[in-house]
Parts: C-alpha cells; structure tokens; sequence
C-alpha cells in the first residue's frame, strides 16, 4: 500500500456530546484550542461566527446545531477543527467546534462498515461509513457534505430570510 | 488535808467568870478562824466560777470545731476538690490539644488540596494541549506523506504521552474529591466538636467556679473558726491561770487553821492555872512568831482584813 | 535513730498536797518533768544522784523546813549548784535574808501567778 493509500486510512476521532466521530485526515488542516468566535449578525445558529486564523477569518461552525441537536456547551476540551473541503472549483476553510479529539488513528477500509439504513441520528448523506474502532463504531462523516458550501450559503439565506420576516 | 479541832473548853464561859489574861488571844483566834474561813469561801466562789467558764469555753470550742466537721471532712474536701479542678484542667487540656491538632491538621490537608487541584488542572492542561500537538503534528505527518513517517512516530510518542499525564490527571482529580469528601466530612466533625468544647467549657468553668467557692466558703470557715478557736484557747489558759492561783488557797487556810488548832490546844490548860498579865503577853508574842502568812500578821494588830494578793514580783537573790 | 526529748526534771517539796498539785500542772504544763517531796526530809531522799535542774521549795514544812533543807542539799556535791526557789507564804525580809544567806536563788511569795512563778523558773533552770 502506498504512503498517499494509507494516509487516505488515518481519521480524526472526536466527540459531539456522547458520540464519537471521525474525519478523515486529509481535509484536517489543524487543531486549535477553542476561543469564542466573532459573532456575525443575522447568521445562522449553527454558525457561531468567524476566528481569526493567521490573519484570516474563518467561519466556525457548530456541529451539533448543524446536526439539528442542541447546541454546543463549551468546555476546556472544546477545540476547533480547521477543515478545509473543496467545492465546485475553490478550496474553503471552515473551522468545526467539536467538544472533544480524541485521536489519530488508522481505520482500515476492512474495519469500515457501510451507513445503516435505520437508526442513524443524522442525514445518511452526511455519513461516508461506520468505522470499529477497539470494539466500538464512530460515525465517519462525510465532510465535503457536512460542510457542503452550497448548503450553508442556502441555510445562510434562509436564515436572513426569516429574521427579516420577524 | 484533814484539820484536826480537839476538843476545847468553851472558852467563852471561862472569860464570863474570871476574865483570862489569855482572853485577848481568843478574839485573834476567832478572827484567824474567820479569815480562814472567807478565803476559803471567796477561793471557793471564783473557783466555781472559773471552772464554769472554762467548761462553757471548751464545749463552744468543740462546737466550732465539730459544725466544721460537718461540711465533711476537711482533707476530704481539699482532695476531692484538688482532684476535680486537675480532672477538669486535663479535660480542657486534651480538649484544646485535641482542637489544635485537628485544626492543623484540617488545615495542613486545604492546602494540600488547593496545591492538588492546582496539580491537577496544570495536568489536564497539559494533557489537553500535548494532544492538542501531537494530533497537529500526525495531521502534519499525513500530508507530509513518507516525509512525515518520522514525524509520526514523534507524534504518537507524544500523544501516549499526554494519554499518560491525562490519566495522571484523572488520578489527582479523584484524590482531590476524595480528599475534599474528608475534609468535608472532617469540619463537619469539627463543627459538632467546637459545639461540645464550647459545651464543656463552659461546664469546667462553672465547676472550678463551684469548686473555688466551696473553697472560698470553707477557708473563710476555717478562718473563722481558727480566730475562736485562738480567742478561745487564750482565754481557757488564762482562765486555767487564775485558777491556778485560787486552788493554792487551801495551803494558806490550811495554815492559818492549823496555827489556830493547835493555839486553841494549847489555850485551855493555861487559862486553868493562873496567868499573869505577862504571861499572856508572852503567849500572844509567841503565837505571833508562828504565823506564816501576812494576813495573820495583820489580824494579830487588828488592822483591816485583806486578802492577800497574789505576789506579782519574784525576789531575785 | 530515734531522737527523744529529754525533759527538765523539778523538785517540788511542800507539805502541801494543793501547792504541789497546783505547781505540777503549771510546770508539766511548760514541759517540764516533776519530782515531789512532802517535806524537806523526804525531798532529800528523792535526790538519788538524778539529775535535777531546778528545786523548788515550802519554808514551812514538818520534820525539815525549808531552810534546813535548802542547806543540806547546798552541802550535797552533786547538786551544789542546783537552782533553789523559796516558794512561800512567808514576806518577812528577815525570812528573805535567811534564804539568800542558805544559797536560794530567788523568793516567791504565795498564792503564786503560775506565769510568774514559771519565768522565774525558765531563768534560772539549769541548761
């Protein structure tokens, strides 16, 4: 297996309340400590503002109200996940506050089992697999469909849309 | 001492037929007899007297003595008494002892505790931002491709590494709350024993406060009943004193008497022959010479009956 | 090693029984130890060659007066220098002179103040 191969097999696990997720680690740019957003007016809920990234901002989002749960407490695990996804022809980094990281690890594409048809709390589109990890499963997402630019700009829409209604 | 009065010629009835050259004697006799006589009676009287007051002196004595008695025995009391106040001062002393030791101990563990806490949080902390670097550094190593091989062994040292302190910091956390359960569980302890010191302080006091009346009162007691006791000792001696000098009356009657008996003796056989007036003279002379005390010195010259003084001076040779 | 006191011994010689009675309390109740002689004569039996600190004695006794007796024990060797007190009814200076002339030490006239009369002991008793 080539190096680019089993790179492509190395997640980032990290924790959205009780739940354990992953990312695969090429769209992972960095981890940063968590620190409070600027807020935007008249965003979205799931958009808790832009952080300062060496002179760039960056847009943070919170994943939980993403996933339509409640939203996230921050704690001192909170971190923000700077991912970069590619849209259409442009590459975007967006931040992803998670409530916790866990580890890097390698998930063989043996140990990945497909999307459950039933049960899954969050969009199956938004589910790449179910990767056993030491016994347990974590919920790979899709990240390029979690954070799907055209959904956002809709949602971002949206949203100004019904606070201009109220 | 028994007085022996042979029997005598009534001598009155010689002097009513033939008036005796011896009569003058008689009435120097019978005035030695009545001195004798109201010595005896006076002596008699003031011993009486003495004697009742000393009685009365040492019955009240025995009475002060006794009602002190009744309050208990005294080194009974001052025994008990000692052994109560060293009871409640070791009772205090273990107390406040007990009191510091606790409290320095509680005290000792708080800091302990912030110390830990402090520990604990530079742990996390660490853990926290060490796994914060090593997830960086694989994210780098992955996009580094072969390059970042290497960097990815670091990277997983690093990440066991914080894995450990991360558990290190678990393992302080739980100290802590059991520590602070302690701590609780502890001032709560000290809280109810403040409440029974206070308690018990305040029953010491009162006891040292009971005993050191008791003491008070009976001191002032015995302070009492010494004085009298004293007053009353003193005046027993001078009663005993002047007693003393009235008992030594039956040597001086005894005297005077027993000059009278044997004149009145030798009286009768002279006042039957014929006396001259000579005679009688020397008789009286001669019966002067016997006299021991001054009294009958001065019943002889019919001077004014006294009773003799007790002699205040002593002639030093 | 039991130290005893050893009390002062006095002889009182009087014919008596109340002045020897009284006199013994007031002496025994000083501490000291008492000797009695009812005349001069019985007195000077009871010097067995004891030691004696202090004599006391009556002038007028039976069988031997005081001086008399006051004169035998002066002649005695072992109590030669015993302390002689004339205890008497008698005041007569010429009877005081007698004492002083037969080697008394001093003259008490009765009744007696015990006090007194115990003074005069303290001062003159033998050490």
């Amino acid at each position: 297996m080539s190096a680019q191969q089993s790179d492509q097999h190395q997640y980032l696990t990290f924790m959205l309340g009780k739940e354990a997720f992953a990312l695969g680690i090429l769209s992972i740019k960095e981890i940063l400590e968590y620190a409070a957003p600027t807020e935007i007016p008249m965003m979205p809920a799931f958009i808790r503002g832009v952080v300062n990234l060496r002179g760039a901002a960056v847009p943070v989002v919170d994943l939980s109200a993403r996933f339509n749960r409640p939203a996230q407490v921050v704690t001192k695990q909170t971190c923000i996940v700077i991912v970069e996804v590619a849209a259409n022809e442009s590459r975007h980094i967006i931040g992803v506050v998670v409530d916790a990281v866990n580890e890097v690890l390698e998930i063989p594409a043996a140990e990945i089992e497909p999307t459950p048809s039933f049960g899954a709390s969050i969009r199956a589109d938004f589910i790449e697999g179910m990767g056993k990890v030491r016994g347990k499963f974590v919920i790979i997402l899709n990240a390029s469909r979690v954070l799907s630019t055209d959904d956002l700009e809709a949602l971002t829409l949206a949203a100004h849309e019904s606070s201009a209604a109220a | 001492m028994i007085l022996r009065f042979s029997k005598t010629h009534d001598a009155s009835e010689t002097v009513a037929t033939t008036p005796s050259p011896y009569a003058p004697a008689l009435p120097i006799l019978a005035k030695q007899v009545d001195t004798a006589r109201a010595q005896m009676e006076e002596a008699i009287v003031a011993l009486s007297e003495r004697f009742a007051q000393i009685v009365q002196r040492i019955d009240s004595t025995l009475t002060a003595s006794q009602s002190s008695k009744q309050d208990g025995d005294l080194a009974a009391i001052l025994s008990t008494g000692k052994a109560d106040l060293v009871a409640v001062i070791g009772a205090l002393k273990e107390i406040h002892e007990a009191r510091n030791t606790l409290a320095d101990e509680i005290r000792g563990l708080a800091e302990h505790t912030e110390d830990l806490k402090r520990m604990a949080a530079d742990v996390e902390m660490i853990a926290f931002q060490t796994n914060m670097l090593s997830l960086n550094a694989a994210i780098e190593a992955a996009h580094a491709g072969d390059a970042g091989k290497g960097f990815a062994v670091v990277a997983h040292e690093v990440r066991s590494l914080s894995r450990a302190s991360r558990e290190t910091g678990k393992r302080i956390a739980e100290t802590v709350n059991s520590i602070t359960h302690t701590l609780t569980s502890i001032a709560r302890t000290n809280e109810s024993v403040a409440v029974r010191e206070t308690q018990a302080v305040r029953d010491s006091e009162s006891r040292i406060h009971e005993v050191l009346d008791r003491f008070t009162n009976i001191s002032g007691q015995l302070a009492n009943s010494a004085e009298e006791l004293r007053a009353d000792s003193a005046l027993i001696q001078g009663e005993i004193g002047q007693s003393l000098v009235h008992l030594q009356f039956q040597d001086r009657v005894g005297q005077i008497l027993g000059h009278v008996s044997s004149t009145l003796q030798e009286l009768p056989p002279l006042m039957e022959r014929t006396a001259t007036e000579a005679c009688a003279a020397q008789f009286l002379e001669t019966m002067a010479r016997t006299y021991t005390t001054s009294e009958q010195h001065r019943n002889h010259q019919a001077a004014a009956d006294v009773s003799p003084a007790p002699s205040q001076a002593v002639t030093f040779f | 090693m039991e130290i005893w006191f050893v009390a002062k011994k006095i002889l009182i010689v009087d014919d008596s029984a109340s002045v020897r009675q009284v006199a013994g309390i007031a002496l025994r109740g000083a501490g000291y130890e008492v000797v009695e002689g009812v005349n001069g004569q019985d007195a000077l039996a009871k010097l067995d060659g004891s030691k004696i600190h202090l004599i006391i004695s009556d002038v007028n006794m039976p069988v031997m007066d005081g001086i008399s007796f006051l004169k035998a024990v002066k002649a005695n060797p072992a109590y030669k220098f015993t302390p002689v007190i004339m205890l008497t009814t008698e005041s007569g200076e010429d009877k005081k002179a007698q004492g002083r002339a037969a080697g008394a030490r001093a003259w008490i006239v009765k009744p007696f103040i015990p006090q007194t009369m115990l003074e005069a002991v303290s001062k003159l008793v033998l050490a």
